[in-house]
This record gives C-alpha cells, structure tokens and sequence, in this order.
C-alpha cells in the first residue's frame, strides 16, 4: 500500500530523473542523424540531377539541403559517417556501476550470422551462428571482468517453472520494447511526442524473480544480425563498382544492447549499432564488436 | 536469359499431385501391385519434379549437417518452436493432443519421431509446417474437418512439406532467381537498357517463385493421399475437405478470384477435381476403408463451442453464418449449431438481425445439442426487443436450469426492472 508519503518520494525521484535527462545532451540532433542527412542531400541532389535529365523532379527538389558543393557534401558525409557506428542512450547520465559495482546477469547473446547471396536474399549459416554466439560471450565476460565488473550466467537451475515463466516474460517484454526504442529513437520521424526528447522506457516488474533467485541488480541484453557477401554478392559489387560505378551494399552488422535496472525494470543504457563493418566469425572479431556494442556503458575502468 | 526465366515459369501443374503416390524413397507404395496398375505409370520424373534444386527426401532423425544452408533454416524453426511452445493460444488439452499427435505418427511412419504437433486455438482452416518438424495445426481445421480421414488428408499434406524439404528448396529458388535478375540487371545497366526491362524480369522472377511453391503444394497434396492411402483411410476424404471449404466460400459469397500469377496455393476448385478423380482411382483398390467420423466427432463435439464462438468472435455475420450452414449440413448436434446462428446474428444488433436470431434459437430447441444459455440469450434478445413478457419467461426459464450462473444477480435485477417496465405502462 503507498502512503501518501510514499507517492512523493516517487514523484521527487521521478523529476531528477527527468531533469537529469535534459542535462544528459541527448535531446536535439547528434552526429550520426546529422551525417545521415548530409548524405541523403548528396544523394537526393545527385539523384534529382539524374531525373532532371529525363525529366523528373518530385520531392527531391523540396528537400531542405546546405547549398554546398556536392564534394563538400560528400567529405561532410563521410567524415560524420565515420563516426556514426553506434548511438547510445542513458537514462540518467550520472549513473556509474564501477562506484557501486553491482552484480550484473547476463543473457546469452542472440546473434544470427547470415550469408548475403548475389541477388540480396540471406541464407542464415548455422555453424558461424553458434560460433559466434562462442566468441560473443567469451568477449563479453573478458571485457566486463576488465571493468571490474561482477557478473552472473543465467542458469536453468535458478528457476523452477513459475520464475522461469517469469523469465521468459522479461525477455519476451525486452525484445518488444527494444524494438520499440529501436524505432522512436533512432529515426526523427518516429519521435515519440509525448516523451519530449527524454529516454524513458519500462519493462515491468518481472524482473523481481531475478533479482531473488540470482542477486543480480541489472540485466545486460545483446543481439546481433550479421551478414557478410558471400563470393557471388562480392563480384557484384566488384562488378558493379568497376564498370558501372555503381554502389552495391554488403554485408550489414546491425546489433542492440540494453542495460536494465531489475529492481524496476527501467532501462538504463541503450546503444544500437548499424554498420558494414565487423566480423563475428572469428574471435578478434567478435571481441571488437563486444567493445564496440559496449561504447557508453555505465561504467568506467578501474 | 528472360527467355529461359518464362520456360522456367511454366508450373509443373497436375502431374506434380502423383509424385507421392510414386514415391518408393517414403516406403513401397502399395499400390504398385500390378503391371497394368494406372498409378504405376510414370507421369513425372524425379529431376523433373525438382525442376531447379535435385533434393532427396529427409532420411528419418535426421538433422543437417551445420554448416549447410539448410541447416540455418532449422536454426530459425528451432528457435520459433520455442516460442510456439510457451504461446498463450496453444492448446494443452492432454486428450486432443493426443488425438492430434496420434494420428501425425501414425501417418509419418519412419519419420514419426522427428515430427512434433501443436494445436493452436486459430479460427482458420489451416495447418503449418516448419523444416524442423514442427506442426501447427489450428482448431479451425479440427472444427471443419467432417471426420478423422479428412483431417489426416491436411495432416499428410503438412508431413510431405516436411519430408519434401520444401521449405529449404524454396529458399534455394529464391536465391538463385534473385541472384540470376541481378546479374541481369547489371547486365542490361552495362549496355544502356531501359529500366522497363527490369520491371519485367522481376515479374517474372516472382511469378516463377509462386509457382514453384503452388508445385509444391500439389506435390504435398499428393503425399496426403499417399499417407490416406497407406494407413487405409478413404482417400476421396481428400477431395471431400475441399469440396466443403468451398461450399463455405460460395455461401459467404467469397468472390476472391484465382491469381493464376501470384497464388501461393493452387485453386480449391483444381485441388478437389484432382484429388477427386486420383481418389476415385485409388478406392476401388482398397479392402477396406476408414473415415473415423465416430472417433473424429468424439473429440470434436465437447468442444467446438469454444471454436465457434472463436469463428462468430471474428465479427464477420457472412464467414460465421457460412460455416454454420456448412456444419448443419453435416448434420451434428443441430441444436448447438442453430443456437450459435442466432448468436451470430444478436451480435449484430439491428431489428431484423435480432429476430432472425430468435427464428434460428427457436429451430434450436427440440433438437440434439441445444445449450441451455439459449434461453438467457433469447430472453435478452427479447427484452431488447421489447416483448417483455416473452424476455421475462424466457430469463426465468434460464434461471430455473442454470440457477448457478455467475450472473444470476444481474439476470433477476433485469427481470424485476422489466417488471417494473411493464407495471408502468
């Protein structure tokens, strides 16, 4: 039952929250959607050169871009491009786990490996998915014990059935909500209004059973869809490239990570990656996409 | 290029529906007793059958090797039946399953233990299969299919997508009709082409694409007979399912026309007269032959109220009116099936829809099946329409047999508030 004291405590926690989210700078434009947008100007101007010729304009004339050389957009693109792997997130930007050094369960990475054909369809490969799934959280313990971190495997034998259910609503919670972050906070346009610019996501209450059962505080997600050219695909773009100039995508690493609070389901840190860089099918590799996918995390080195 | 893309296109069509009947990979055909035998004759090759992909059927237990394509396609199943598992529609009545899982066994055969079921609570007549094993059979089906041998026809047809490995060959397909258009397109950009080229290329590659998968389920229909044939049930129940499904469609006025181009699935209409005219040719060969419409209605009867409501739940008066005049044919427990004609229509709210379902709960009493909530459902009925003595019988009659209802409160309250309607006036 919450007393009326009760509710105002909460609802002085909830506006430091709030204020601490307007002083974290992660409102108004950062350097990936800002790059992004140059590049679109110097494709939408290129392209709208193209129709021009044949006699079409469309939208493309309206787009808002810098008057600036195409060569300067370009340098501009690349250069904020470069930069624009990851984008993280952090519900409050003074949280610091190495000061409190709470344990941390782990979910086994969800990572799917796939094979990018000629024609653009991905054949999942099997074996390089467990592998890397291998490599994946052998990095993941490396680099958290190198922050000084404590961390707990999820084990079956925690659970009985009713917590595990429990479990398993978490994670079926955080793959929604994720996707839902995923979304609203990565692309202008699907800006939620009402959150005003705050990083403010829930994922219920489920996560008591956990902190029960294994006495870790914090929940750490991580997923990753990888793709790399298989030999057709690379003599495409080989192809296309040298004789048409023509700019055809490989493979694509694109991956999530979130940090949760347990205890009220907040989550706390939030970082996407999207790239067509990376390589998790071996373990230097995979090491590398670790740190990069933990680019922001609440924690600093000891 | 293009040229071959359209020869490629043309469907295997009906001889694809006899591959299983001469499939010898899956067991001796039984049919192959004689020289004259008119099944013996081939009609299809195997390469012909696989026109682009040579794939053998799945050996029994077996899984792929880790590192082949086919291999990542378990991977995705593997981790959907995972989820499947926990899912909140799944069925885990113990007694249906086992009816259900039953009957997948037997007609699997070798392939009994790499095959697993699940009955979902789904309002369509439908069943899937995934490349692991993995079987989703809706309670749509369990509920339209007239007896045991009818619901074995779908369930064969989902283990031959099964043992076919359709789902691996169609990714294949896929694959290489993508790469081949973006070879194409490269090389039509080198010599200056126009763009309308393209357009027609990946027409045509997804034409051929639907195809191939409606080859495919010709080819699954005819594993159905096969698997009807085998375990000796009647084989023209195959042709029997699909002349009531259709028989549903007309009656819901359903005027979706065949797309000869992008169908994923062969026309009923092309699905029943082959699988009719195959039926009728395999019967005569049989000693004896099972329909199981006892043992079908055994399961299905005590609980295809939760079905239907599921069906009128939909919201949809011509699907659901459809399906209830398709099962009054059948005739089965008439009373259940006339009440939930005019539970169909008292949803709908207006006059005329409120006395059609008065005229259908009244041809409900006196028959087999007929749920005593009929009377709570007429009395409302009437009481919205005004006839306020009737709705006061009708709820009173209701209260007398079921006088433990959850709402028998609400239910007084509203005859005293009628009463008091009536004493006013």
């Amino acid at each position: 039952m919450v007393t009326k004291d009760g509710q105002s405590a909460r609802r002085e926690a909830g506006r430091q929250w709030r204020d601490a989210d307007t002083q974290s700078g992660d409102r108004g434009p950062n350097g990936c959607g800002v790059a992004i947008f140059f590049v679109r100007c110097l494709t939408g101007s290129a392209t709208a050169a193209i129709l021009s010729k044949q006699g079409g304009r469309g939208i493309l004339q309206t787009m808002p871009c810098p008057r600036m050389s195409r060569f300067v957009l370009a340098m501009l693109g690349c250069i904020l491009l470069a930069a624009c792997e990851t984008q993280h997130f952090l519900a409050d930007p003074n949280l610091d786990l190495s000061r409190t050094n709470p344990a941390i369960l782990v979910f086994p990475i969800d990572a799917t490996l796939a094979e990018l054909t000629a024609g653009g369809s991905l054949e999942i490969n099997a074996l390089w998915t467990q592998q890397a799934e291998g490599f994946a959280d052998e990095a993941l313990r490396k680099h958290l014990l190198g922050l000084g971190g404590k961390f707990v495997e999820i084990k079956s034998a925690h659970f009985d059935e009713a917590s595990l259910a429990k479990v398993s609503h978490l994670v079926l919670m955080h793959s929604t909500v994720s996707a839902a972050i995923s979304r609203h906070k990565y692309e202008w346009s699907e800006a939620l209004p009402t959150h005003e610019g705050r990083f403010d996501w829930w994922l219920g209450q489920s996560g008591q059973a956990i902190i029960e059962r294994t006495g870790a505080r914090y929940g750490l997600f991580i997923s990753v869809r990888d793709s790399y050219a298989g030999p057709g695909r690379v003599m495409l773009i080989v192809s296309a490239s040298l004789l048409l100039g023509v700019y055809v995508p490989g493979g694509r690493q694109e991956g999530q990570a979130s940090l949760v609070d347990l205890s009220d389901g907040r989550v706390v840190w939030f970082n996407r990656l999207s790239r067509e860089a990376g390589d998790l099918r071996t373990s230097a590799g995979a090491e590398e996409t670790v740190k990069t996918l933990l680019t922001g995390f609440p924690a600093r080195k000891p | 290029m293009i040229v071959a893309l359209l020869a490629a296109g043309c469907e295997g069509g009906q001889p694809l529906y006899e591959a299983g009947l001469k499939d010898e990979a899956f067991g001796k055909f039984a049919g192959r007793a004689s020289a004259s035998d008119e099944a013996a004759r081939p009609a299809l090759s195997a390469e012909e059958v696989d026109r682009f992909i040579r794939l053998e059927n799945i050996r029994p237990e077996e899984r792929p090797p880790i590192e082949s394509d086919e291999a990542g396609v378990w991977l995705i199943a593997d981790r959907a039946e995972a989820s499947v598992r926990r899912e909140a529609d799944r069925i885990r009545d113990a007694e249906l399953n086992s009816y259900v899982h039953g009957n997948v066994c037997k007609l699997a055969g070798a392939y009994c233990s790499s095959v697993r079921s699940y009955v979902v609570r789904v309002p369509t007549f439908n069943a899937s299969m995934s490349p692991n094993g993995m079987m989703m059979v809706h309670t749509g089906l369990l509920l339209r299919a007239g007896n045991e041998a009818e619901m074995n026809a779908v369930l064969g047809h989902e283990i031959g997508h099964f043992l076919r490995r359709h789902s691996v060959q169609r990714q294949r397909m896929i694959a290489q009709t993508k790469s081949t258009l973006a070879w194409l397109s490269f090389a039509v950009a080198l010599v200056g082409g126009s763009l309308n080229l393209m357009d027609l290329s990946s027409t045509i590659g997804i034409a051929n694409v639907m195809a191939y998968e409606r080859d495919h389920e010709r080819e699954a229909d005819g594993y159905g007979l096969r698997m009807l044939f085998d375990q000796g049930y009647d084989p023209r129940a195959a042709s029997q399912i699909w002349s009531r499904l259709i028989r549903e469609k007309e009656k819901a006025g359903e005027q979706r026309r065949f797309n000869p181009m992008l169908a994923t699935h062969p026309a009923p209409q092309e699905r029943m007269a082959v699988l009719g005219e195959i039926g009728n040719a395999l019967a005569p060969r049989m000693s004896a032959m099972e329909l199981g419409r006892r043992k079908h209605l055994s399961m299905i009867l005590p609980r295809r109220h939760m079905w239907i409501e599921d069906e009128i739940r939909l919201n949809d008066l011509k699907h659901a009116d459809a399906l209830l005049d398709v099962l009054i044919e059948d005739g089965v427990n008439l009373g259940e099936l006339y009440y939930y004609k005019g539970e169909a229509y008292r949803k709908q709210g207006s006059k005329e829809k409120l006395e059609k379902a008065l005229e259908f709960y009244d041809q409900a009493i006196g028959r087999n099946g007929t749920p005593d909530r009929l009377h709570k459902a007429k009395g409302l009925v009437l009481a919205r329409l005004e006839r306020n003595a009737e709705a006061i019988e009708a709820l009173e009659k209701y209260l007398a047999l079921v006088p433990e209802d959850p709402d028998a409160a609400l239910l007084r309250s509203q005859i005293e508030s009628i009463r008091k309607k009536v004493g006013n006036s």
